[in-house]
């Protein structure tokens, strides 16, 4: 059987599909000191970024192991550095939209302000820049009360914020 | 502090604050300024009201197409000739014909122009298909361009556009008849994409073409952008005049065709059978009839035929054209009562569709049909198509190609099924915008997708009670809203610079809308408009003015702060409810005032020594000794004597008999404070929660917003005390952040949040259920 080998994702292309953009949001919990992550991606773009996986979320055959595949991916395209030194994050849940078109994905870091160390906070974000050429990711940081608002592209992958006092 | 209301002080606090407007540059910069700038002048073709003019004109082209499938080779041969009448008061010495097949040339502008990069992450597939891309030897090869009198025609082609010299001027009221013989290469659209093609399936050696774009196609000309030969890059869509269409279509003897406009030859291209099906069909308008059935199909994809049969269409005042065929089709059909008017409803698909195809296609085209004729005008085309097509989903007139398969053991799940219902929706709700209300594609994305999704959403909603739109609903579009600003262009955007293209002319405009009909002008109201523009500019060709105008002109609500805001800025909501001040008129009568007083002091908070020392310390000096004692030790600040009575006394003789009933009603006064930190003026929302626990809503116009566009005070004279108020309480405004619409403040719990709080086990809602299942049965 026919397995399709390509989805749509070049811009010559439709008229109702989506158009390669993911959402994370990290969110800091003053009160429990925890990094709360949020990612919000479409299903369709991480079921064709992990096509050798057949994920097939949502339906009765999922991938038992989805979990530990989307844990991994992340891991690898979303790195989090505190003070230059890259921080692991704890697994929490996904989770599908209302609307079924997306999931989110959610991990944790405890303790991320330990100790008021915090000086510098870089992201390198890469999801999905393998497989599309136009990907777009926004990442909010709402820290205390300070918000910051980035996008990263294929071209511009890592970036650094500073922190106010 | 006490506050004494006199009389003037009063009618000072009724007012709105009122603090200058910012006026760096001496300019108005009002978010409430009118768009004379923005918009084009009214003219005589198009008038201030938003209607066409007295002297609105329009193009007319009328094709005659013949071309043939070659299966082996996917190539489309053709030939046409086109009829283009001059309805314009001007001479014409050229004309523009549009070659899109050419945005898949080799070294095509919009191959050139789409910018890519390459870095170390990129996966095989995507290199392979940056090569098939490449290697692919698409566009037009033009065999000849004659006038009807096989004289050659002077031509020349700047890539997706084509320049015919005219042998003669063209005048208002003339027509210029020509040919063009042509072929092209089919794409595969699995491999490379593309809005047409075709998909192969590799088991049988079959595939369902869907064609569009598949003939030379006269480019605009009006009196907005002269001729509209803007080159197709790929994105910005189609802008196509109306006419008449005869298509002849050659394909091998065994495939079903489905295409734009009403089959001529029934009796030649299907069986007896099929055509008895039909008619019945014609007469059925509660389910789908089976025309051709799966099982029908899937023998019939078992063989090839070497024989070639023709089927003639004929469409008439269509902007375009588009086809599929193929060996695996089954085809059901219904008929839909339009205003007393039967349309038919047809869905062909593979059995690759089933289960769902069969249940839902025909059904929902017919039910788009409906809710779309009642919200803008009645369908009048004789025929609406909905193809199975994977992974895309495209439009054409009565046609379109839709997404939406099974598992191949036949399951699916609950993305699949409303993913392909919305896409069917979708995709139907095109044929009124842009196929009948034929705005500029190639200028403005968002005039059809916008307009189609907010419909769209309407639709779902009615198709089943909370059906999960995507699009339309308020809290759908914050995040995308409170985006990084340098992500996001003013809907205002031509369709080719357009960042975040769903989000912007999908998603924006359609909740634009929703946000118009729900909150800002009613449903009433709104919908009147909206019909009248749908009816104003069926079979012509609106621009955003038009639209702008007519939503105002229909229903005496100027909208020109909002069209402002959320069409031309990239500004989002955020209105904050910053303070609530609350105040009780001073009743003047030291008795009541001096209790009150009495009370707040008692109850004021207290440093702890104090408490304690109120027990501890059993007797103080000026307790036990009398000679302690002077006038301050036994001072009552809160006891009334014979003076302030007199003053009192005095007080009220000096009202008028309103201003005691003020004095006697008791009522709360609460200045509420608001903040616009997002810089989209809206309307304000509130809902008021009393003592009693019963609550009360006020929703206020985005004009309170008309003099300072930055913070406003506003009071409310209230009978009972307030314990809450809430901002924006039925998420209508799509304000991007809850956590300042409450008084007193509130944090609205993350979505992070609540997952982390619930009871979860890892499987999935179906997964669970059979496993259910599997206990009950054992």
């Amino acid at each position: 059987m026919f397995k399709s080998l390509i989805y749509i994702v070049l811009p010559l292309i439709l008229s109702f599909h989506d158009f390669h953009v993911t959402h994370t949001t990290l969110h800091y919990n003053s009160d429990l000191e925890n990094m709360e992550i949020t990612i919000k991606v479409a299903i369709d773009d991480l079921e064709a970024s992990l096509y050798n996986n057949e994920l097939r979320i949502g339906t009765s055959t999922e991938n038992i192991l989805s979990d530990e595949i989307i844990k991994n991916y992340f891991n690898t395209h979303l790195n989090i550095y505190v003070n230059n030194k890259i921080i692991n994050y704890k697994w929490i849940g996904k989770e599908i939209s209302e609307n079924l078109h997306d999931i989110y994905i959610y991990f944790e870091i405890k303790n991320f302000n330990k100790n008021k160390k915090l000086k510098s906070l870089t992201i390198e974000n890469t999801i999905f820049i393998e497989t599309t050429n136009n990907q777009t990711n926004i990442v909010l940081i709402e820290l205390n009360n300070n918000d910051y608002n980035l996008t990263f592209t294929k071209d511009l992958n890592k970036q650094n914020i500073k922190l106010s006092k | 502090m006490k506050l004494i209301l006199k009389k003037t002080n009063l009618s000072i606090l009724l007012l709105f604050l009122t603090s200058l407007v910012c006026a760096q540059d001496n300019l108005n910069n009002s978010k409430f300024k009118q768009l004379y700038e923005e918009l084009p002048t009214p003219n005589v073709y198009r008038t201030a009201s938003g209607a066409p003019g007295h002297e609105y004109y329009q193009q007319k082209a009328d094709y005659e197409i013949n071309v043939e499938l070659d299966e082996e080779k996917n190539i489309l041969k053709g030939n046409e000739i086109i009829t283009y009448t001059n309805n314009s008061p001007d001479v014409l010495n050229y004309l523009w014909i549009q070659l899109d097949q050419n945005v898949r040339a080799k070294n095509s502008h919009g191959q050139l122009t789409s910018t890519n990069s390459m870095n170390n992450k990129m996966s095989f597939r995507n290199i392979k298909r940056m090569h098939d891309r490449m290697d692919f030897d698409g566009g037009f090869k033009l065999e000849e361009v004659k006038d009807t009198y096989n004289n050659d025609l002077s031509y020349i082609i700047n890539e997706t556009m084509m320049r015919i010299e005219l042998p003669k001027s063209l005048r208002k009221g003339q027509s210029f008849s020509f040919k063009i013989k042509y072929s092209y290469n089919i794409n595969d659209r699995m491999k490379i994409g593309g809005r047409s093609g075709y998909e192969y399936f590799e088991k049988e050696g079959n595939a369902i073409y869907t064609i569009a774009q598949f003939f030379p196609r006269m480019a605009v000309y009006n009196e907005v952008e002269g001729w509209q030969n803007k080159q197709f890059l790929g994105r910005g869509e189609f802008t196509l005049p109306f006419g008449d269409y005869k298509v002849n279509i050659t394909v091998p003897s065994d495939h079903i065709v489905a295409a734009t406009g009403e089959l001529k030859n029934a009796s030649s291209v299907l069986n007896k059978n099929q055509i008895k099906r039909w008619e019945k069909a014609k007469k059925n308008f509660i389910d789908p009839v089976i025309i051709v059935s799966e099982e029908e199909a899937k023998e019939n994809e078992k063989e090839k035929s070497k024989l070639k049969k023709t089927w003639t269409f004929e469409a008439k005042n269509v902007r375009d054209f588009g086809w599929a065929s193929s060996r695996k089709f089954i085809w059901d059909a219904m008929a839909v009562d339009i205003s007393g008017k039967t349309v038919m409803a047809y869905s062909y698909y593979p059995k690759e569709g089933n289960p769902l195809w069969e249940q839902y296609s025909t059904r929902v085209v017919a039910h788009t049909l409906k809710v779309y004729s009642e919200y803008t005008i009645d369908y009048i085309y004789p025929q609406a198509t909905s193809v199975h097509a994977k992974s895309i989903g495209m439009e054409y007139p009565m046609i379109c190609f839709n997404f939406g398969r099974p598992e191949s053991d036949g399951t699916y799940s609950k993305r699949t099924k409303y993913g392909m219902i919305g896409v069917i929706i979708h995709e139907v709700g095109h044929n009124f915008f842009p196929m009948i209300i034929n705005s500029d594609e190639r200028q403005w994305t968002w005039m059809d997708e916008g307009l189609n999704t907010f419909v769209q959403y309407i639709t779902e909603q009615e198709f089943e009670r909370n059906y999960p739109s995507r699009r339309g609903p308020p809290n759908n579009i914050v995040e995308y809203m409170k985006g990084d600003k340098s992500g996001i262009s003013p809907i205002m955007t031509n369709s080719e610079s357009i960042l975040q293209f769903g989000n912007n002319a999908y998603g924006k405009p359609a909740t634009a809308l929703n946000i118009l009909r729900e909150t800002v002008m009613g449903r009433e109201l709104f919908d009147y408009s909206f019909k009248t523009y749908s009816e104003r500019w069926a079979f012509k060709h609106p621009t955003p003015a038009d639209f702008f105008r007519t939503m105002e002109d229909a229903s005496a609500v100027d909208l020109d702060w909002f069209w402002r805001g959320w069409f031309y800025t990239n500004d989002h909501v955020d209105i904050s409810l910053d303070k609530v001040n609350w105040f009780k008129i001073n009743t003047g009568n030291p008795e009541i005032e001096n209790t009150i007083s009495k009370n707040q002091e008692e109850n004021k908070k207290r440093y702890i020594g104090i408490s304690r020392n109120k027990s501890s310390i059993k007797k103080t000096i000026t307790e036990i000794d009398d000679q302690s004692i002077d006038f301050y030790t036994t001072y009552d600040p809160f006891k009334t004597n014979i003076l302030d009575e007199e003053d009192y006394n005095k007080y009220i003789k000096n009202l008028d008999e309103d201003e005691k009933e003020i004095l006697k009603s008791e009522k709360n006064y609460y200045e509420l404070n608001f903040s616009n930190i997002g810089g989209l003026v809206m309307p304000i929302i509130l809902e008021f929660t009393f003592v009693d626990l019963t609550t009360e809503v006020v929703r206020i116009p985005a004009e309170i917003w008309k003099k300072n566009s930055n913070q406003i005070k506003k009071v409310f004279i209230l009978d009972k005390e307030i314990v809450k108020v809430q901002l924006d309480p039925f998420l209508e405004t799509a304000d991007v952040n809850l956590n300042n619409n409450s008084w007193p403040a509130r944090n609205e719990p993350t979505r992070f949040q609540i997952y982390k709080g619930k009871d979860r086990n890892n499987e999935n809602p179906m997964q669970r259920a059979i496993r259910a299942e599997e206990k009950s049965n054992e």
